[in-house]
């Protein structure tokens, strides 16, 4: 049996400088039928983090992660939301499942954490 | 519009001046709201669809107090709000996926934009959307062209919905009712003098 830590689904992924919310915003982003990424949070809360991330990335230089997917670790496991639009002629129902197994994919690659929901909600169509 | 009708704390008034700036200097707020997005959508199709009866209605808007176009704009708007989400399904027990009723009436107006000689106004999902399989009747209010033949535009509108319906949910659709409103002018565009003379 390995001694090695089991990798952490959340944080910064060593090697790179991006966190699971992050990677998951480029795997929904790059699902065909995916055309607009929104803030899972409420309006508020994403213009709150937008200038928060922007402030700190213009006086420290550090980056910030401003993704969009949300990713919150609860007892039971990763809760992740996502909002998206969708692009016709797609249609709602196979870009929203393309997307919940996209993520999936990820997950698995990312260590295979526990995962209590994965909530993907089309908000726009167009 | 009230403050509680405004979508993302935008009242319609406020979306309609960013149109005419064409959407200039860009706003976060409006467009990272996918609601504020789907209410410019609609109110963008409807100028551009319908741009000469837009004017003709506004001319004479001081002399109705019943301006169809303001009403169709107010729906655009307050339709656009997210509303229930309508369940999509999926054989993972972890999955909870979801189409906003704002998303699916927003459809359901450009639908009816492609229908010609029909402007669709109210449009309103009747009965529990939320729950899988549950009977849904659409209720969609029109306003049409003089002079057309009403029944034979109601069922191209109401198979376009079907459509819309069909590609983007899962909804058991029952019925989809449509009631004509109020019929509009053909635009006759005012002759121009000549250039000769």
């Amino acid at each position: 049996m390995s001694d090695a830590p089991s990798p952490d689904p959340v944080s910064t992924d060593p090697g790179t400088s991006s966190t699971l919310p992050d990677r998951l915003d480029k795997v929904v982003l790059a699902v065909p039928g995916v055309d607009e990424l929104y803030s899972a949070a409420p309006l508020v809360a994403a213009v709150v983090k937008t200038v928060i991330a922007t402030t700190v990335e213009a006086v420290t230089g550090e980056q910030k992660s401003n993704s969009s997917v949300s990713v919150d670790e609860k007892k039971a496991g990763l809760e992740i939301a996502v909002k998206i639009g969708v692009n016709a002629p797609y249609t709602a129902i196979d870009v929203s499942r393309r997307v919940h197994d996209a993520i999936t994919d990820q997950l698995e690659q990312n260590g295979n954490p526990d995962v209590a929901e994965i909530a993907v909600s089309v908000a726009r169509i167009d | 519009m009230t403050s509680s009708d405004a979508l993302a704390g935008h009242t319609f008034e406020e979306l309609s001046d960013y149109l005419d700036r064409d959407r200039t200097p860009a706003d976060p707020s409006i467009e990272g709201s996918p609601e504020c997005q789907t209410a410019l959508n609609g109110m963008q199709r409807l100028r551009s669809v319908h741009r000469d009866l837009l004017l003709k209605d506004a001319q004479r808007e001081s002399e109705r107090e019943d301006s169809w176009v303001s009403s169709i704009l107010q729906h655009i708007s307050l339709e656009a709000r997210a509303g229930r989400d309508i369940p999509i399904s999926h054989s993972s027990p972890t999955a909870r996926l979801s189409v906003t009723e704002g998303a699916v009436r927003g459809i359901l107006r450009a639908a009816g934009d492609s229908v010609p000689n029909i402007i669709v106004g109210r449009c309103h999902l009747d009965g529990d959307v939320t729950e899988p399989g549950a009977p849904i009747t659409v209720r969609v209010d029109a306003t049409v062209l003089e002079g057309e033949i009403i029944a034979s535009l109601a069922d191209q509108l109401r198979e376009a919905l079907y459509a819309a319906l069909r590609q983007h949910t899962e909804l058991a659709v029952e019925a989809i009712d449509i009631t004509i409103r109020d019929l509009y002018q053909p635009f006759v565009p005012p002759a121009k003098a000549s250039s000769d003379e």
